[in-house]
């Protein structure tokens, strides 16, 4: 716009009383592409970005929180047994003395870990699946969708605690336990686009030039499934966080001396008529950061796809 | 249009029979051997009878075929290892119920409020009282049901006591459980009934019915109201089944003897014959529950009649 100014000024002999008037017709605003548009949405919506800031503090927290404290989170002491929260324990301590603070933060790593991994798993073996299979469709579909059909029939607690059951205990085999159940219904929607998208006549014009399927694939298909799969990511970690405290609650999950926040709440439930204290701190812990990743996964839907917002 | 259902049917029994087989080999290779630590000392012979009895002696591919023999000829899902003496099935038939129980009345308080919450919330759209329900919603969604479980057992038994602590046998006993396992329900439910409501309102029909002049009270019960359950029958018809599932950490809180403590106590002891039994019997009941979806869909939607033909 710079240079047409330059050009528009030299041919007058006089000064323009406005710029603005004479550009009113012209492009104002920078052009911006569908991710910076998004990003801008976002920007608009305080909650989600109130909710991304506390994500933010509390993953910072897991990381250094457990170093400000001065206490090791396997450290136990006999003398400092279930003693309420005060100026040395600030979350108080348990039946075997160790220090709250840092066991919820260590805790907490482990409980974002199994979130955002298994969320990052499950979506990417669904894109692969659902992809496939809406992407190629006929019997090719009709047998991978039977297959996701008997799977999605055992309930889903029930198979990741037989796998869990089958794999040595630790945060790796937890994963795959959870995984293993949770990428059926991203599968089942990833499909379900690329049914719609496959349709379209950019697709079509697409292969009536001759594309190949995988530069489709690449070019048309996973740029517009994108703004489907953070939204999935988003919303599956809170789930996932969920599906590990029910696993722990049961004794399945991470094993002692290590600790989630899951393990946690099941450890102060047991205590609860005597030190509630144990039990408030990880499950305002868990409760806030599910929450959060809700309101950011919500927000980022707003953001992607205005035409579901209502 | 029986034609349909039909292969249905066999594509239900079908999906049921690959469950029991992928549960059976599953179970088979968990490491670790469920009789181990019951006979360790006793001798060798005892030893022998007790796996004969259990018919853990034979190799896994004859224990499956007789497991399915008993089990399609006589409905007989084996004895339990942790509870000697009892059959599954007797175990099962005993604690079913009382998660039934659990989940329908949680079901109950989720449905109608979720419903009541997410109309408000469609009416009231944009205002502070929709953002308020939603909020609300997410909330009811971000908390665990085992951690709602334990605050409501703290203020409402140890704070206050108005309910019994743990334990079952009367009314009272089942309202802490149902509450927890109703709230995360009343958040999904409202949700989705705000979007389905706003979506029929927006619908052509709905303009019609107005403009023929029908009232606003007719308009919303006869019209959207009759619409908008439609697509909500399709979210609860699934979740009869998995109301078992959704009780289980509930049930160990307030130590309630139903079927999700047997579960958990049969895994923790690798009872083969208890984790595979109930575990047939839950995904039997969520492949019936959606076999009776294609049913109860055909009759209330006509439109789906033209399609599936």
């Amino acid at each position: 716009m710079s240079t047409v100014e330059k050009n528009t000024s030299k041919n007058f002999d006089f000064e323009f009383d406005s710029n603005k008037s004479l550009y009113a017709d012209g492009i104002v605003r920078p052009s911006l592409n569908y991710w910076q548009d998004a990003f801008r949405r976002l920007k608009k919506n305080k909650v989600a970005i109130g909710a991304g800031i506390i994500l933010i503090f509390i993953i910072f927290m897991t990381i250094f929180g457990p170093s400000i404290s001065g206490h090791s989170f396997t450290q136990m002491n006999r003398q400092m047994v279930n003693k309420p929260p005060s100026a040395e324990h600030w979350f108080g301590t348990d039946r075997m003395g160790r220090d709250l603070f840092t066991r919820a933060w260590v805790g907490g790593r482990v409980s974002i870990i199994i979130g955002v991994v298994g969320a990052i798993v499950n979506v990417v073996l669904g894109l692969i699946y659902g992809g496939v299979s809406g992407f190629f469709g006929g019997r090719v579909d009709t047998i991978m969708m039977r297959c996701i059909e008997i799977l999605g029939s055992i309930p889903k607690m029930i198979l990741i605690i037989l796998i869990s059951l089958i794999l040595k205990p630790g945060i790796p085999s937890l994963i795959v336990a959870l995984t293993i159940a949770g990428w059926i219904g991203t599968a089942r929607m990833v499909r379900g686009q690329v049914l719609q998208l496959k349709e379209m006549d950019f697709v079509t014009a697409s292969r009536a030039l001759g594309a190949s399927p995988f530069s489709i694939i690449k070019e048309h298909l996973v740029p517009n499934v994108m703004s489907t799969i953070i939204v999935l990511t988003t919303i599956q970690v809170p789930s996932l966080m969920f599906a590990e405290a029910f696993l722990s609650f049961i004794g399945l999950g991470v094993s002692s001396p290590n600790t989630s926040w899951g393990a946690m709440c099941a450890e102060g439930q047991q205590v609860i008529l005597f030190y509630p204290y144990q039990l408030i701190f990880p499950t305002i812990l868990i409760s806030l950061t599910m929450l959060c990743f809700n309101l950011l996964g919500d927000g980022l839907r707003d953001a992607l796809d205005p035409k579901l917002r209502r | 249009m029986a034609k349909y259902f039909l292969k249905r049917l066999i594509y239900a029994f079908f999906t049921v029979f690959i469950v029991i087989t992928i549960t059976f080999f599953l179970m088979h290779a968990i490491p670790g051997d469920p009789l181990g630590e019951l006979v360790g000392r006793l001798p060798q012979s005892v030893q022998e009878s007790y796996y004969a009895k259990y018919g853990l002696d034979k190799p896994v591919y004859q224990q499956y075929f007789i497991y399915i023999q008993n089990l399609f000829l006589r409905g007989d899902f084996g004895e339990s290892i942790v509870y000697p003496g009892r059959s599954v099935n007797s175990i099962i038939a005993r604690g079913a119920p009382i998660s039934a129980r659990i989940g329908i009345q949680g079901l109950a308080i989720g449905i109608s409020l979720g419903i009541t919450l997410g109309i408000i919330a469609a009416y009231k759209r944009g205002k502070w009282m929709d953002y308020f329900v939603m909020f609300v919603a997410l909330f009811s969604i971000s908390i665990p049901s085992f951690v709602f479980a334990a605050v409501l057992q703290y203020f409402l038994t140890v704070r206050y006591q108005i309910f019994p602590v743990t334990g079952w046998g009367t009314f009272a006993h089942t309202v802490l459980p149902a509450m927890a396992f109703g709230l995360r329900n009343i958040g999904v439910k409202a949700r989705f009934m705000r979007s389905t409501w706003l979506d029929v309102m927006g619908q052509d029909y709905v303009l019609a019915a107005e403009a023929t002049g029908m009232s606003k009270f007719d308009v919303t019960f006869k019209v959207i109201l009759r619409n908008a359950l439609t697509p909500l029958v399709t979210i609860i018809i699934p979740e009869l089944a998995f109301i078992f599932v959704g009780t289980f950490v509930l049930e160990t809180i307030f130590s309630i003897p139903g079927l999700g403590t047997y579960f958990i106590a049969a895994v923790s002891a690798r009872d083969y014959p208890m984790i595979i039994g109930q575990t047939i019997f839950i995904s039997t009941l969520y492949v019936t529950s959606m076999l009776v979806l294609d049913f109860v869909y055909v009759l209330i939607d006509p439109r789906v009649r033209l399609i599936k033909k």
